[in-house]
């Protein structure tokens, strides 16, 4: 009455599973990727030297089976947060701004999307800054920049800014809370932002 | 000395037994499959709403010349990931669409469970391929919906459980059962509740591994941090400016509530490992997550990521238990009269039988039986007429009404019987129904009253209402 693929795992009348070479074969691989998976997660900074070399012998596993970060997913504190500004001139002397993440974006995961793109921005940029010296070497910066171009007819230029939106301060949102006067707590106050730092401008002819 | 010795040799082939024993235990012995099926249900359809998400802007993610380069994303790939992989490198920008389109179908299919077994590789390599194209509009959520897709995928067993495939497999199962025509006029459908296999044990077990990998690594990276020993660190996810939902400024007020929620997800996590496994304590650390979860959904806005995550830890969650939701604690049950010298009722018999939850019907062939040895009140004339329903309890439905009432009792036609409340739906669902009974054909020479075309039950009676049997009610 079962098919096949019903009864797939059902003892058989002599009370084996799977046939042992299955077994040893199964096994082998989980065991395999387990250890992958483990000596991934303990490769995270902080991380001795065994740890990191443990982990290098997994690499191309974990970029073919595309595990990303999953075995990473642990932060200790949360952290502010990058934002992205670009501001486009346009040949006839307009200008316009654009946010990453553009604020109310709908669907949320769409806003996820935008505030990712402004850390992978972030981040390229301070590599750039600490390996070449120069911050507008961001290859992200480069082509976030021919994209804004091409999707603005008339731009002439993008203008890359990024800085970072802070957590405040536990005492001082207190400190808030306890004036006489108190409001509710605007958490997009100037206060709150780091100064902007330039990345660069990128002329749209591609000069 | 001796026993030292001997001990010293002892130990490691006791040892051996033990962990070769605990370990055919811990991944060879068969499981319900029905969590993984669920859990595929939810991932695969977490995967297509991502997919449709960046649908919504396709060009800006996907296009050559988006937001990420494609040659950009190529360097950084041979710099830093040279073995990953991706199909979106090869799609020129005019056939994006139409492989979204192609995404998508495919995705539905897996959260369906159509064609599991290859849906699933494909599923997951789309997810992975989506990823690498677009590397740095991806976040937790990516990395942890393409992990269960590759143990969904790996398992094979994702479609055993709360899925098409199951349910066409049955249905073919049935219609070969049904056409026997047994003397009796019985037949018995296999049973619903699905099979444990050691595939979807070995799914499960993989899921919970990695689970408990990342709470307990999330717990002791956390240790490194003052906000954690302070009890201060939840303050950052509940005042961060681009990621709140709500003003929660307000809680700076309550340092105390601060603190409570610190120290319950700092435990929360770092005790994960250990109590998950303990039966008794599984319930308190499953509610725990999901308010943990929710209200990560709530306050930083990361709905998928906290689904995705639900969804993974119905792996420690029973299968009888799940399956209870849906048919209720108290499942209705009940013999159907069907003309079995009807192909058409045979095969929607094979039909009906393929959803149902656990032998909560039990068919009958009432052109081999008396019927009034099933129910006293029921004639030949009428169940020739139309399906009869009888109850466990002794009521009769007949027709429209039965077949509504068997669809509400079969978990994956449930939704569908609600329909029957909509004002209207009942008078054209009775007559459609009479129409189809009326004119349905039969096997062999017609040489009975109902073998040909007869009045519809409602025009015949002047009424489309109940009618009462000498020994209790029959509901059409």
């Amino acid at each position: 009455m079962d098919s096949k693929w019903e009864t797939m795992g059902k003892p058989d009348r002599s009370g084996k599973l799977w046939p042992s070479w299955a077994r040893w074969l199964v096994s082998l691989l989980i065991l395999f990727h387990i250890s992958a998976v483990i000596a991934g997660a303990f490769a995270a900074q902080p991380s001795s030297k065994l740890e990191r070399d443990a982990a290098e012998l997994f690499e191309g596993y974990h970029q073919a089976i595309d595990q990303g970060d999953a075995y990473r997913y642990y932060s200790s504190a949360f952290p502010p947060t990058p934002v992205v500004t670009a501001k486009l001139t346009f040949a006839d002397g307009q200008t316009r701004e654009v946010r990453l993440p553009e604020r109310g974006l709908r669907p949320r995961l769409l806003y996820q999307r935008q505030l990712a793109l402004a850390h992978g921005l972030m981040e390229d940029y301070e590599a750039a800054q600490r390996d070449a010296g120069d911050g507008s070497r961001s290859r992200w910066a480069h082509s976030f920049a021919t994209y804004l171009c091409q999707s603005n007819p008339g731009c002439k230029s993008v203008s890359l800014e990024v800085q970072m939106h802070l957590v405040p301060p536990l005492e001082r949102i207190e400190h808030l809370l306890h004036r006489r006067d108190a409001e509710p707590v605007d958490l997009d106050s100037a206060e709150f932002y780091t100064d902007p730092r330039h990345i660069g401008v990128f002329p749209c002819d591609g000069s | 000395m001796r026993r030292f010795l001997n001990g010293l040799v002892a130990y490691p082939v006791a040892l051996k037994g033990w962990v070769v024993g605990g370990w055919n235990q811990f991944v060879f012995t068969p499981s319900d499959p029905t969590p993984l099926g669920l859990i595929r249900v939810a991932v695969g359809l977490l995967l297509t709403w991502s997919l449709f998400v960046y649908g919504l802007d396709l060009q800006a993610y996907f296009g050559r010349t988006g937001w990420m380069n494609l040659e950009i994303v190529e360097q950084f790939r041979r710099e830093q990931m040279p073995a990953s992989w991706s199909f979106w490198f090869y799609v020129p920008d005019a056939w994006l669409r139409s492989v979204w389109v192609g995404c998508l179908l495919i995705t539905t299919a897996f959260a369906m469970g159509l064609g599991s077994r290859v849906t699933s590789v494909l599923a997951w390599a789309i997810a992975a391929s989506t990823a690498r194209r677009a590397p740095i509009s991806i976040y937790g959520f990516d990395d942890i919906l393409s992990t269960w897709l590759f143990y969904l995928a790996v398992s094979g067993a994702s479609g055993q459980a709360v899925s098409l495939d199951r349910f066409f497999a049955r249905w073919k199962l049935n219609r070969a059962e049904v056409a026997k025509r047994r003397k009796d006029g019985r037949w018995t459908a296999p049973r619903g509740v699905p099979t444990p296999s050691v595939s979807a044990n070995i799914g499960l077990r993989l899921i919970q591994c990695h689970l408990i990998l990342i709470y307990g690594m999330a717990g002791l990276s956390k240790f490194s941090d003052a906000g954690w020993w302070n009890g201060t660190a939840i303050w950052g996810t509940l005042a961060s400016g681009e990621f709140r939902l709500f003003d929660l400024t307000w809680l700076a007020a309550y340092p105390w509530l601060l603190n409570l929620m610190t120290h319950s997800a700092l435990f929360l996590e770092t005790s994960y490992p250990v109590f998950i496994w303990i039966k008794p304590l599984r319930p308190l650390v499953l509610l725990g997550v999901a308010g943990m979860h929710l209200g990560i959904g709530l306050t930083l806005g990361l709905f998928e990521f906290s689904l995705v995550m639900l969804a993974a830890n119905l792996a420690f969650v029973d299968g009888g238990w799940l399956r209870s939701l849906v048919s209720g604690l108290d499942q209705p049950s009940g013999k159907v009269l069907y003309d079995g010298a009807c192909p058409r009722c045979r095969a929607s018999m094979a039909f009906i039988m393929a959803g149902d939850p656990d032998q909560v019907i039990e068919p009958i062939d009432l052109t081999a039986v008396d019927v009034t040895t099933i129910h006293p009140g029921l004639t030949r004339e009428a169940c020739l007429k139309e399906m009869h329903l009888v109850r466990r309890d002794g009521r009769v439905e007949a027709g429209y009404s039965a077949v509504m009432t068997l669809l509400a009792w079969t978990p994956l036609s449930k939704p569908f019987a609600q329909v029957r409340f909509v004002p209207g739906v009942s008078l054209v669902g009775r007559r459609i129904y009479s129409w189809v009974a009326s004119t349905r054909p039969r096997d062999g020479e017609c040489n009975d009253e109902v073998c040909g075309i007869h009045p519809p039950a409602g025009r015949a009676s002047g009424k489309d209402r109940p009618t009462s049997t000498p020994t209790g009610k029959v509901v059409r």
